[in-house]
């Protein structure tokens, strides 16, 4: 890998078997005697290939089932694939979802400490930065609150909080990147563009077009698990704007 | 070449300890906060079965069989701790499904933390059971007796976890399972010298009760505590040679087995 790589994936292709008829009970299975099950074959990703540099921000874009959350798990190492290589340089911090763990039964304050133990930090780190988080997620009020009690927009405040603190190396963000009111999102674009002042290297999928074209360096656009084209932010975004709308005239 | 190789990102042990033991706490923390008995539940579970069958049996069948209620209670202790150990294990993966399907972390941990809560309840039953062998029994076992029971927990545990890896993945494609291994686990605590000591069985079909691991280590934990006595150790080692091969057979499955199961939770 020539360095300055931080993520290279080559000939990547990952299928999913999709039964005709799930049955997922032993009982289900003798009832209809049936052994051999049919099934779909879906190839989420076909011989996708990439590049992604140090400190570069890269967006996937594409629309709904194209693969771009199959391969975030892949460079998550969440799924294996089935074909190809993946090779990635530094740690990789992965927000496939905000608030992973989160026990709506338990405090904030537990909450941080458990979520942020899942994303990778460790006790000690997340008692360092517990004041800021709660800083930042402007709910010290509410800390030793159930999460139950907090509204949608507080939880993802409290997520987005602790995401922040514990990312390293190269983030893969999947449509977390501005969560809350509008005062709570303009800090979240804020601290997202430090990430670039500071040389992060970052992933990012989006629906947004304007956030992506506004942020990215590069984007990717996946259709049916192919990549269509990939380059400047503005040239592909316009081509997926067009790709949209033909696309929309034509079934009209 | 198939996978993914990655830089720089070698596991922290120390972390995943902690995940482990954060991820145990949560459960902990679930199951006995909201109800007003609180832990106490950990202890009303086995104590009322342990009433129950003390009432029934010790006049009925085993009158003879001395120190019988403090055998029964060492059964039952050890049995639930087996059967819950293994019944939580075979549904981590599906219970942890939601935070599995998002980070990346070592599947085989949240076979081990949810069977640490098990344990921690198996701690609590077993502080009861010393109380009841000290100051009622007044059986004070020797050093060595409570080193050898300490191992035969350390075992029992090793047979969840074994149990755990092999079914895991399984559940995870059949959901059923556990409906299955609920009512085996009924039949087996009464194919396991729970109730009855061992002797009350007929020779012949002793050696049938031995292929059931819990057998061996109930009653040799019944024999280390109770009779206060040390056990020769050619079983012990008989039941190593069998079960520690069968152990890491069980992670090879395991991690064999759970390569792309997160797409199936």
């Amino acid at each position: 890998m020539k360095p300055g790589t931080a993520i290279k994936v080559e000939e990547v292709s990952k299928s999913f078997l999709i039964p005709h008829r799930i049955s997922d009970t032993i009982r289900e299975r003798l009832v209809r005697f049936e052994w051999k099950k049919k099934y779909e074959l879906l190839h989420a990703l076909k011989d996708v290939s990439f590049e992604v540099r140090q400190g570069e921000f890269f967006g996937i874009i594409g629309r709904n089932g194209s693969g771009k959350t199959t391969l975030l798990k892949i460079l998550a190492g969440i799924y294996t694939c089935d074909q190809g290589k993946v090779t990635i340089s530094g740690h990789i911090s992965p927000f496939l979802e905000l608030g992973v763990g989160f026990n709506a039964e338990l405090s904030g304050r537990d909450n941080i400490f458990l979520n942020g133990t899942i994303l990778g930090l460790s006790r000690k780190e997340i008692r360092s930065k517990f004041d800021s988080m709660v800083q930042f997620s402007e709910l010290d009020r509410f800390i030793d609150q159930k999460l139950k009690n907090y509204s949608g927009g507080m939880q993802v405040r409290l997520a987005f909080a602790v995401a922040i603190h514990a990312n390293r190396g190269i983030l893969l963000m999947d449509e977390v990147l501005a969560v809350g009111d509008m005062n709570f999102q303009r800090k979240c674009i804020a601290e997202f563009n430090r990430y670039r002042n500071e040389g992060k290297t970052v992933v990012l999928v989006s629906h947004d077009i304007e956030t992506v074209k506004k942020s990215c360096d590069r984007v990717m656009l996946l259709c049916n698990g192919e990549i269509a084209k990939t380059g400047p932010a503005e040239e592909v975004c316009a081509d997926y704007v067009r790709q949209n709308t033909d696309h929309e005239r034509g079934s009209n | 070449m198939n996978g993914i190789s990655l830089k720089n990102n070698e596991v922290n042990p120390i972390h995943l300890w902690e995940t482990i033991w954060m991820l145990a706490k949560t459960d902990l923390k679930m199951r006995y906060q909201g109800s007003w008995l609180g832990i106490i539940w950990v202890f009303l579970k086995p104590f009322c079965l342990f009433l129950v069958l003390n009432f029934v049996f010790s006049h009925l069948f085993f009158s003879s069989v001395p120190d019988y209620s403090i055998r029964l209670l060492l059964g039952i202790v050890l049995w639930s701790f087996f059967a819950e150990a293994s019944m939580v294990g075979m549904m981590s993966l599906l219970a942890k499904g939601y935070i599995l399907r998002k980070v990346c972390l070592p599947k085989w941990i949240v076979i081990i933390s949810s069977t640490i809560h098990s344990a921690m309840a198996f701690f609590f039953n077993l502080i009861i059971l010393f109380v009841f062998l000290f100051l009622y029994y007044r059986i004070f076992p020797g050093i060595a007796q409570l080193l050898l029971f300490g191992v035969y927990i350390l075992l029992i545990y090793g047979i969840s976890l074994l149990f755990s890896f092999l079914t895991a993945t399984i559940q995870v494609r059949f959901r059923d399972l556990s409906q299955i291994w609920e009512v085996l686990l009924q039949v087996l605590f009464f194919a396991s010298p729970i109730i009855y000591p061992i002797t009350a069985v007929p020779e012949n079909i002793r050696s049938i009760l031995y292929l059931n691991p819990v057998t061996f280590l109930i009653e040799s934990s019944r024999f280390a505590l109770v009779d206060n006595s040390i056990p020769a150790f050619d079983h012990l080692l008989l039941f190593l040679v069998i079960y520690l091969p069968l152990l890491l057979a069980g992670i090879w499955f395991f991690n064999k087995s759970s390569v792309n199961v997160i797409e199936k939770i």
